[in-house]
Parts: structure tokens; sequence; C-alpha cells
């Protein structure tokens, strides 16, 4: 794990766990961010692509997977003991993830019903996209939560 | 990692027997999606003529139903992940069964010791796996998802089906992987 963050240019010492803790807040809520982007520009390509990109920006700063440059160490390699921690991270994520899907699954079942014509057309076209913002944030938090359990539960580290 | 010999009579020693009822059960899992896609698209007659619901509470009790039956018949025969002891004391063993279910956890009427080293290392080494195995597909479904956005609230058929198979299917990925994978079980003396 990096006890270091490269903020353009910039060093921020993440060795102590609230610190980590603190800049994993602050990735989430552009992820939050994001998703409310895609719901508002919903339909239109290029900004979608846009919307990736910076996804895909935030999900190299944490790391994990096959990034080299994050946070947390890509998921190849490593000695025992991370390997260990992965492992467990990865079962406490999915274990998580399944429950990201259930409103999804209530927010389809809203949908299906019938809309009534008295209520106000934003709100009709907000619980048209629901399911699929809903879906596409449990992507978002497929993709990067195990990084975010490493992170969160790693203890404090020394400042190298 | 497999806490019950036997389901409904067949022996699951054989690890041949235990893929052919993982591959029954997967089959009926995309069946179902495949039927609740039909059924909001509205290519499948209604059950009612006033149905006013494609897909609503009639596919939610039902997908319970399966889900309930299915973990109990097929996967229910993998050591609770959990190690957990809480079935054994609870008054109402048909939720009990249900809750199981939700958490992840198999099903097994006998008793829950806590798990051993072992087990626990196959547990989270299965999890990563079946992490690993889902990253193209939810890649693929998101995408699609994002640069389709324009015509998706024409297809209002696609989100069921979707949540159905990611959420009831995969939660079901880590077990199914644990009765692929174990070997043949020694016949007992």
């Amino acid at each position: 794990m990096k006890t270091e963050f490269d903020f353009f240019g910039k060093r921020i010492n993440i060795a102590s766990r609230t610190r980590r803790r603190w800049l994993l807040v602050l990735i989430y809520a552009q992820f939050i961010g994001l998703v409310i982007a895609w719901f508002s520009v919903y339909g239109r390509s290029s900004e979608s692509f846009l919307i990736i990109l910076a996804f895909l920006v935030l999900a190299n700063i944490l790391g994990g997977r096959s990034y080299k440059r994050g946070v947390v160490p890509p998921f190849a390699g490593g000695d025992e003991r991370e390997r260990c921690r992965r492992y467990y991270a990865h079962y406490v994520a999915y274990k998580y993830w399944d429950l990201t899907l259930i409103p999804a699954l209530i927010a389809v079942g809203v949908r299906s019903l019938p809309f009534n014509p008295a209520w106000h057309p934003a709100l009709q076209v907000f619980l048209n996209r629901l399911p699929y913002g809903l879906l596409v944030a449990s992507a978002i938090v497929y993709f990067t939560l195990p990084q975010a359990v490493l992170f969160w539960t790693e203890g404090d580290l020394e400042h190298e | 990692m497999i806490v019950k010999s036997a389901v409904f009579g067949i022996s699951l020693a054989r690890r041949s027997t235990r893929r052919l009822l993982l591959a029954c059960f997967w089959t009926t899992i995309t069946a179902f999606a495949g039927l609740m896609a039909l059924r909001a698209a509205d290519l499948l007659p209604r059950l009612h003529k006033t149905d006013p619901m494609p897909v609503g509470a009639t596919d939610g009790v039902t997908a319970a139903l399966i889900f309930y039956l299915l973990s109990r018949a097929a996967l229910g025969n993998v050591v609770d992940f959990e190690g957990s002891e809480f079935k054994a004391s609870s008054p109402i063993p048909f939720l009990n069964g249900f809750i199981d279910g939700f958490r992840s956890a198999g099903i097994n009427n006998t008793h829950f010791a806590k798990i051993d080293e072992r087990t626990v290392s196959i547990r989270n080494l299965v999890h990563f796996d079946a992490y690993r195995k889902l990253r193209s597909v939810v890649l693929w479904t998101a995408l699609l998802l994002i640069f389709l956005s324009s015509t998706l609230e024409q297809h209002k058929w696609l989100a069921a089906p979707l949540c159905f198979i990611f959420f009831l299917g995969l939660m079901f990925l880590p077990q199914t992987l644990v009765l692929w994978t174990e070997p043949d079980m020694e016949a007992p003396e």
C-alpha cells in the first residue's frame, strides 16, 4: 500500500488510516457525482464517453486490479499476507455487492407500476431512468469495492 | 466445504453429478430471466386481461419462490460462509432458510460449527475467482447501458432480467464454484 498520494505533483501523506479513509470518501463522492451526471446526460453518447473517462481516471488513482500507479497495489503478485488480505477483501466486497442490486430490483418493480398522469413529468422521467442508473452505480461499486475494502481496513503505515 | 452428501436422494459424492445439478440450476435461472424479458416486452400473453403489471409483484414473488426452492435443493450443500449458528436457535425455520439465501450462506438443518482455516481460505479464494470471472460481464453490461441509454426508455423489458440475473444468479456464483471444483468425495468406510 502506498503511503503517499501524488496529486498533480504535490505529494500528500496517506500513511495514517484516517487520511486514507478521507481520501476514499472523496473518491466515492466523485463516483456519486459521475452517476448523477450520467442521469442528467442520459442518452448523449459523447458526454457518456467523458463520464467513462472520468471514471477510469478515478479508478486509476484508487488502483488495484491491473492499475500499477494507484494507491492500492495491483492484484497480481504480492506476498502471502497481501494475497490473504486481497482474497478476504473480495469475499467482503462480493457479499455487499449483492446487496447494491436490491435498490435496482425495487426500482424495476416501481417502474412497472402504471404511473399516475397527475405526477410531475420530471418524476416520471426520473422513475424511468432509475433502474439503469442504479445498475450503473452497482457496476462502479463492483469495480472499486475490493480496493476500497483493502484501503479502508489497512492499519496505520510508517511513512517512508 | 460440502456439508451434505445427498439432495433429494441424489448423491453429491461425484463431481459430475454436482456439475449436472448446477447446469440444471443455471438453466432454470436463465430461462426464467428470458421469460421475464418476453413478458415485459409483451410477447407472452398476460395472466389476466386486467393485469396492469408486465413485470412487478407477480414476477417478484415467483422469482423469490424459485430462488428459495433452488437454493435449498441445489446450493444448500456448501458450508455456511460465515460459520454462523443463528439458524439452530431461530424459532421460524422457513424464514430462516429464506434469510440464509439472502446472506449467500449455505442451508443446512444440522449444525453450524465455526469454520476452519482451510474453509476460510477456500471461501475467500472462490469469492476472488467469482469476482474476476464477472469482470467482462459487468464491463460489457455497463457499457451497453451507457451507450444505448438513448433508447433504453423504449426497452423496458431489459431492466428486469438484468437485475434478476445479476442479483439472484450471481448470488450463487461462489457456491457454484465450490460445488463445481471440489473433487469427488471418498466413499464412507
